[in-house]
């Protein structure tokens, strides 16, 4: 039945040209399309590893202020800061927190493989709070670890799975280019990229803002009461400017930031995807119409066969059956094509297992989509009359 | 002759309902997106306010810095726009002014977040800003370091409320007060390098601006003498920049010093591709021409699939005009005319669409103060692309139509 179909499809190949291009564009859009999603859906399925509500970024420049006196100051006003009740947490860290759009990401090196990841430099020991963050082995930083001679750092859990699979990975050593560096803490995950990012690693550095030989940080992250007025922001921007004499200085909240983040990467994803939808749209009304037309044209074939015997519904599967080898040829050169992306490596941020998800499911709408298509006129066509068939002719 | 074949054309319309449904929708939408398409890309590169003279600007505003190891990209500072642009003799003016800061206001205890550029006196002469209200500050202004502000209509709005009069009043940014001294109307938030919510003197800017380094936050437009001047600025400009010496600690760490003077257009070709070298305008023509018709293909062969349809059911009339003597170019000439009165129907379906879709745009604060909108640029674009998709989708059916065999087109036959 099937290798019958082929033939005959094989057979009409030059008139049925135009649908199986067809079928063959709508297939690449739709991997596009799906790619894309898949992508961005799967990043968005592994979990943020910190909490964004209630945290605001106070940035700070010192511009042309001395190095030791803004040492002195950014403390002052960090004291001044936890001082507010309004304020449950305030930490000095570096300028790429989550969705500050700053980010920084370095290779971290062990046992002959390679991993990219995040790199946060803290200056106290409030990030963990003022972020929600959770310790799944090991601590979390204290104030000797500025000055030890081990260089400890907090990793995600990923970094240890992948570097120490099986085990704990406190207490073992990683490098960091030529320098050691000794793990002491692993936590649940920390994607300060944001849920869409694909770099799931991070790892945490301890440096203290006394010591010279360290660079001064400015950006200090608020974990405010829940409830607090948004008038307080003047007020901490007020006590900045007090305490940094010319300092400029800049205040966000991070829901706002997260806003603005998503926004960005969401409107030109909806865009195309609607626009991607409306192709399929168009395709499909199209394909519809002729089959609906093509399906019609052969009413003395289906007569006949009526006559000689075969039941309405082995037309009905004939005719849906005539439609999916169509789409099998369509579908055939599409993938020839699709799958040159994993194995030529062109994208390389997308994995391999997306890919061929993106296949999968392109493979199969297509096919809904012709079988959705061909339902109604092969439903006709199942419901001629062999006699009157015959007799039109 | 021509009547005719309108007749014609519009009983077939009608005789099946559903497929010139199918038809409107399809070819309507693709009109409809890109006729959006070609709205944003003229908003973006088009003379719009208050860059009105876009045929004669050059944008000064990426720089990067390679050696060593270390690549580092930023804006080109002070020191640098004044040590090697400002020599310049080919153009007719140039202004010198920050990127974008964001400051907070805070007005009867709401945020107001807003965008400030910081610029000399020379920016209000290179650049068309409309004022609302009162003049651009001067020179003097800018020297004497005077506390002055220029700002949009959207702040005099949501800082001074529903007054229609902000001069003289005071303005805080950054902790500091500024006395308003023009209002602009408003400039779209995709104008990157002029758009702003106020304009401030760049004396102004509290960081030592000065110092001797390439970075910084500037950026610069030259006004050249006329469009064919471009080139000529662009060769000094690239002359200027053959042999930096490259100041302070950056000394040690870089080698090369890339600045370029590039149209609109380039600017943000040289954003996406971050090339080193001059941007090849052909070569993104073609690209995005290609793209182009990459889109446009799949709604063509959907249309072309179902014209071959419907000419099969006129395969009798086919057949009796060629028996009478009509020539293949007749018919073609006919069909083509026919998918080109469909195409039209269409297109004028897809730019009320995209009208609202624009609307839409503008209104929905996607793009901060956007004012989309279909100029008759746009309209003859539209049309154009109007004429190159009737074409493409009725040619093919149209050939096999004439190539039909007058006794087989007679009988009803297949094509």
């Amino acid at each position: 039945m099937i290798r019958h179909l082929f033939k005959l499809m094989w057979n009409r190949k030059r008139g049925n040209f135009l649908m199986i291009v067809e079928i063959f564009f709508s297939f690449l859009v739709l991997f596009g399309v799906s790619t894309l999603l898949l992508y961005f859906y799967t990043n968005a399925s592994k979990p943020l590893g910190f909490k964004y509500d209630n945290v605001w970024v106070l940035q700070t420049y010192s511009n042309d202020m001395p190095d030791a006196e803004r040492r002195e100051r950014t403390a002052q006003l960090l004291k001044q800061l936890r001082s507010y009740p309004q304020i449950e947490h305030a930490a000095l860290a570096g300028p790429n927190g989550p969705y500050t759009r700053s980010s920084s990401n370095t290779e971290l090196a062990h046992d002959g493989m390679e991993r990219t990841a995040n790199v946060i430099t803290v200056q106290d020991n409030a990030f963990k709070d003022v972020m929600g963050i959770e310790m799944v082995d090991g601590r979390w930083f204290n104030d000797q670890d500025a000055f030890s001679n081990r260089q400890p750092i907090v990793v995600t859990k990923d970094v240890e799975e992948a570097f120490f699979p099986g085990e704990s990975a406190v207490g073992k050593t990683v490098m960091r280019g030529d320098t050691e560096r000794t793990i002491i803490g692993v936590i649940t995950a920390f994607k300060p990229t944001g849920e869409m990012d694909d770099l799931t690693s991070s790892y945490f550095e301890r440096t203290a803002l006394e010591d010279t030989a360290s660079r001064a940080m400015g950006t200090i992250y608020i974990k405010i009461k829940p409830g607090t007025n948004p008038q307080f922001e003047e007020e901490v921007l007020e006590t900045a400017a007090n305490i940094g004499t010319g300092w400029t200085t800049d205040l966000q909240q991070m829901p706002d930031l997260r806003r603005s983040y998503l926004k960005q990467i969401l409107i030109p994803m909806i865009i195309f995807a609607i626009v991607c939808a409306f192709l399929i749209l168009n395709v499909a009304l199209g394909l519809f119409g002729v089959l609906w037309h093509n399906i019609n044209k052969r009413h003395s074939e289906i007569g006949l066969r009526r006559a000689l015997g075969a039941s309405a519904s082995s037309v009905y599967k004939q005719f849906i059956g005539e439609i999916m080898v169509l789409a099998t040829f369509g579908l055939v050169i599409g993938c020839f094509f699709a799958v040159q992306f994993p194995l030529l490596g062109i994208i390389q941020e997308v994995p391999t297992e997306t890919f061929i998800q993106a296949i999968l499911t392109s493979v199969f709408l297509i096919y809904t989509l012709v079988i959705l298509c061909a339902l109604y006129p092969s439903k006709q066509a199942a419901a001629i009359h062999p006699a009157i068939a015959l007799h039109e002719d | 002759m021509l009547k005719n074949y309108l007749k014609i054309a519009w009983k077939v319309l009608l005789r099946r309902k559903f497929f010139t449904f199918i038809s409107l929708f399809g070819i309507s939408f693709t009109l409809m997106i890109l006729m959006v398409a070609t709205a944003m890309v003229n908003h973006l590169f088009g003379p719009e306010n208050p860059e009105l003279k876009t045929d004669r600007m050059l944008y000064v505003n990426r720089l990067k810095m390679t050696g060593n190891g270390y690549t580092m990209n930023s804006n080109p500072g002070y020191y640098i726009l004044d040590k090697y642009v400002r020599p310049l003799k080919t153009p007719q003016d140039m202004t010198f002014y920050t990127s974008d800061y964001s400051y907070n206001a805070y007005v009867n205890n709401r945020k107001l977040p807003l965008d400030v550029r910081f610029t000399d006196s020379n920016f209000w002469n290179v650049l068309d800003f409309e004022f609302v209200e009162g003049q651009p500050f001067s020179k003097g202004d800018v020297d004497g370091i005077s506390r002055v502000a220029v700002i949009n209509e959207a702040t005099r709005q949501n800082y001074f409320g529903n007054s229609t009069n902000a001069l003289g009043k005071f303005i805080e940014v950054d902790r500091t007060k500024y006395k308003v001294v023009g209002v602009v109307k408003n400039v779209a938030a995709n104008r990157l390098y002029t758009y702003a919510d106020v304009w401030l003197p760049y004396t102004n800017i509290k960081e030592d601006y000065r110092k001797p380094q390439f970075g910084g936050s500037f950026e610069a437009i030259i006004l050249a003498n006329s469009p064919s001047d471009i080139d000529n600025i662009k060769e000094e400009f690239n002359q200027a920049f053959k042999n930096v010496i490259i100041p302070g600690p950056d000394a040690a760490n870089y080698k090369s010093v890339y600045l370029h003077a590039d149209t609109l257009v380039e600017t943000y070709i040289r954003g996406v591709t971050s090339a080193e070298g001059e941007i090849s305008i052909t070569m993104f023509f073609t690209w995005v021409t290609l793209g182009v018709l990459f889109f446009m293909l799949l709604p063509t062969i959907n249309l072309v699939n179902i014209n071959i349809s419907r000419i099969i059911e006129r395969a009798s009339e086919i057949g009796v005009r060629k028996a009478f003597g009509a020539s293949s170019a007749t018919l073609v000439g006919q069909f083509l005319v026919e998918n080109m009165i469909l195409t039209l129907i269409g297109g004028a379906l897809g730019l009320l669409l995209a009208q609202g879709v624009l609307a839409y745009i503008n209104s929905s604060g996607i793009i901060p103060y956007s004012n989309l909108a279909i100029n008759p640029t746009i309209f003859a674009y539209s049309f154009l692309i109007c004429i190159v998709f009737g074409f493409l989708s009725g040619v093919y059916p149209a050939f096999k139509m004439s190539k039909l065999h007058v006794v087989a087109a007679l009988k009803g036959g297949n094509v």
